[in-house]
């Protein structure tokens, strides 16, 4: 009955994993916990790490499951339903971690740390924002400077998630003055002497430890250059391997908050009105349009993934499908409150939360009028 | 039809912002928002001002009912501190405005001066359940008559400010002998009665500000205390749909206020951050996202005038409140989520106003109502039935 029709056992297999995860343990108590106290979830991930689900897209030589983009998608929208943050979280190992190493580190890279990712020893974050380069992010500042065989880093990163926690963060740099074959990423110790990482407080998402990152005089040595020798100068075409991959997943973080509003709505409603009065036909087909419109943006998700996992050229529909979804998302989310009114806004109440987690999906990982900038492009436009 | 404020509104506008500039700029809004703290100070400060008393008749202390003059205030305020213009609305709308047209004789004399001076608070308890999708509906909070006037029992939600409110008008249910018909009351409530506890309910924004849940319990009541006095008895759901228009006039007011204060803010923004090498405003996707709520918010701003106006007049202005607070309600949730977008990840850090302003506009209060009720009511007044 798969949806997604490529690999339909296994992608049956991690959802239904995910569900069981899900269910056994996270209860939506914890949810609101991790909310109020702004904890990152680290139980939680080596739980994730315990039953296999870290490795939902490493092959199976090193130890994975050996899934594709779906399965990581199946995965996030799965908890994202439940605790938006924890997908994140679990972002520090399957995109930034296994992700980043499969498609653009080398062998001895991926040999080092996918078994450490796995079993839950290490985390790594993105770095990619600065102060003045978020959407422009070519605009980046921070330095690599090579001095006596060993780069030495400086500059400081802007939002950058789990950098509080992580052992690596891929960090870009500047290494040449050309705006997009001068930049080159390194795994970059966090224990390294000049790093430092300063929580941001922010108004959703909270768990996820995004942080202001400082590199003085940061040293790393070539080896750690993503890829090795050969990934130096060439950390932006690297980063553009990894974007299908970041967009699908979060537009599965979208989705699975849109489609825990819609369930909450739904109860919520069935609880408080009767149906069937022409009295509350508004609130029916209210709910009916939210319904509609969550399935129809996880179609054109799923759609974009399955090119993806065909290797099919896919920029366009990634793109449609990050910014659809997440559009779509805040739409469903503000008018599930529109619903709720008051109670809505209660904190004791999920809605709310919903809407502050969220908003920020059409911003990061390349904003909702950047994914349109580039659908413009691939529409010749 | 002359679009221009007057020489009197002109002067109230001045010095409102005046005091929103001197008083109230917006480092201390946001740490007004951050303390949680109801702002007595600043409350008292408008009092002095005069500004409580422009829902007040000057035969009663006021500076005569002016309820442009008093919306053009709440506006100013919200532009900055929503939480402030709230705390405004407490003695001036759901105390002034209203007891001033449907207070008793004595009613008007006991409560109308100290509301005037801003030194008594009055807030409405209406919703007893949390879908507020219909005002009357739900209501079990019920007086019962007895020997020198009555007893109430019951809980009310959303009630704002409760705990600093002396007065609590409070929509109950009441009995009329042979009458198989539901009929409801307007009490005075004095909260600190025995036999009231009241429960913190927290609300995502308009902290310092935050509803209270209202239990009664065998609180007893006279019937001098029905608004309006003892006539008054079962009229309850007539003075409802005035109540709420009038307090509507204050809330519509608040959600211009916000989506201006959040418009502002954004513009602001948008003409300073760079990428790209150019203001993020050159870039027609936020240029025009600014224009089209630069554009909806000049509307609400005629709407809830034109209302103003009509409500001082004397004539009925239902239909135009109704309208202002369902385009008001849609306006400044939408406004601030653009906001959002327009600040990117700056909006989204708690050390920006951005998320404030989001927080806010989504806790707007609506004594417990969704906003849905709202266009029931319009519904009605178009012959929907
Ligand atoms: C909670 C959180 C977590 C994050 N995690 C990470 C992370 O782990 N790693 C990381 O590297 N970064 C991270 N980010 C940063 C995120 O990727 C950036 O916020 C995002 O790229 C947008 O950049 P900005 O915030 O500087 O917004 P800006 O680029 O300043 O954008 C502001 C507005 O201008 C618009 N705009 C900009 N340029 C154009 C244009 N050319 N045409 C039309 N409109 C335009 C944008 O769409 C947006 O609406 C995170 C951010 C947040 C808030």
């Amino acid at each position: 009955m798969s949806l997604y029709e490529v690999d339909v056992e296994r992608h049956d297999r991690v959802l239904e994993m995910t569900r069981d995860f899900v269910k056994k343990e996270i209860p939506p108590e914890l949810v609101r916990e991790t909310d109020r106290n702004d904890q990152y979830p680290l139980d939680l991930i080596k739980k994730l790490c315990a039953v296999g689900l870290m490795g939902v897209n490493v092959p199976e030589e090193f130890g994975g499951m050996g899934g594709d983009v779906i399965d990581v998608m199946l995965m996030y929208e799965e908890i994202s339903k439940r605790m938006p943050v924890l997908s994140w979280a679990a972002g520090n190992i399957t995109l930034y971690g296994n992700e980043i190493l499969l498609v653009n580190g080398n062998r001895e890279q991926q040999e080092k740390y996918l078994p450490k990712l796995l079993n839950g020893e290490m985390l790594f974050c993105l770095a990619i924002t600065e102060p003045d380069a978020g959407s422009d992010a070519a605009n980046i500042k921070t330095r690599a400077v090579l001095q006596n065989g060993t780069y030495l880093i400086n500059g400081n990163k802007m939002f950058i998630s789990g950098a509080g926690v992580s052992d690596i963060t891929v960090t870009m740099t500047r290494t040449a003055e050309s705006r997009y074959k001068g930049i080159t990423s390194f795994l970059v110790d966090t224990k390294s002497e000049g790093y430092s990482a300063k929580s941001i407080k922010k108004l959703g998402y909270n768990g996820s430890d995004t942080c202001e990152v400082y590199y003085e005089n940061v040293e790393v040595k070539a080896d750690a250059i993503v890829g090795g020798e050969a990934g130096l100068n060439n950390g932006w075409n690297q980063m553009m391997n990894t974007l299908n991959s970041e967009r699908l997943a979060l537009s599965a973080c979208a989705l699975g908050i849109a489609q825990a509003a819609v369930d909450d709505i739904l109860s919520f409603a069935k609880e408080h009105f009767k149906f069937g009065a022409i009295l509350n036909q508004d609130i029916q087909h209210t709910i009916v349009e939210m319904a509609t419109e969550v399935e129809a943006a996880r179609q054109l998700a799923y759609y974009a993934a399955r090119k993806e996992t065909k290797g099919q050229e896919c920029i366009k529909e990634t793109s449609m499908s990050k910014y659809y979804t997440t559009e779509t998302a805040k739409k469903v989310v503000a008018t599930g409150l529109k619903i709720l009114g008051e109670y809505g806004a209660l904190e004791a109440v999920d809605m709310q939360r919903y809407l502050r987690d969220v908003l920020i999906l059409s911003v990061g990982g390349g904003t909702t009028q950047i994914q349109k900038n580039i659908v413009a492009k691939t529409l010749g436009m | 039809m002359d679009f221009s404020l007057n020489g009197e509104q002109r002067i109230i506008q001045e010095t409102i912002r005046d005091f929103v500039s001197k008083e109230c700029p917006r480092e201390v809004a946001r740490e007004l928002e951050e303390s949680k703290l109801f702002p007595e100070g600043l409350l008292n400060k408008i009092a002095e001002l005069g500004f409580c008393g422009l829902t007040v008749p000057e035969e009663y202390g006021g500076e005569g009912v002016n309820l442009f003059g008093a919306i053009i205030a709440v506006e100013e305020l919200s532009v900055l501190s929503p939480v402030l213009a709230l705390a405004y609305m407490c003695p001036s709308f759901g105390g002034g405005a209203v007891l001033s047209r449907f207070g008793s004789k004595d009613q008007k004399e006991h409560f109308l001066g100290p509301l005037a001076r801003g030194s008594l608070l009055f807030t409405i308890g209406l919703a007893e359940t949390e879908a507020g999708y219909s005002a009357e509906q739900p209501i079990k909070t019920k007086a019962v008559a007895v020997k020198d006037g009555f007893r109430i029992n019951g809980k009310k939600l959303f009630v704002s400010l409760a705990d600093r409110a002396q007065y609590c008008l409070t929509l109950v249910r009441t009995e009329k002998p042979d009458s198989e018909q539901e009929e409801f009351t307007f009490f005075i409530i004095d909260l600190k009665s025995s036999g009231i506890r009241i429960k913190d309910m927290h609300k995502m924004g308009m902290k310092g500000v935050n509803p209270k849940e209202v239990e009664f319990k065998d609180v007893r009541i006279s019937a001098d205390n029905i608004l309006g006095g003892r006539e008054y008895l079962h009229n309850g759901l007539k003075q409802l749909k005035d109540v709420m228009d009038l307090q509507n006039l204050g809330t519509a007011a608040c959600c211009l206020g916000i989506a201006q204060g959040v418009y502002d803010y954004a513009r602001k923004h948008a003409r300073e951050r760079i990428q790209f090498d150019h203001p993020i405003i050159s870039f027609e996707a936020i240029q025009y996202m600014l224009v089209d709520l630069a554009v909806q918010i000049d509307a609400m701003r005629l709407l809830v005038y034109r209302a103003a106006v009509c409500a001082d007049q004397g004539n009925p202005f239902s239909q135009e409140i109704n309208t202002a607070i369902v385009y008001g309600l849609d306006l400044v949730r939408k406004a601030s989520m653009q906001a959002m977008q327009i600040c990117g990840g700056y909006g989204y850090a708690l050390e920006y106003d951005a998320q404030r302003y989001l927080r806010d506009s989504f806790a707007v209060p609506l004594n417990g109502l969704s906003p849905s009720y709202f266009k029931a009511v319009l519904g009605y007044l178009h012959g929907g039935g």
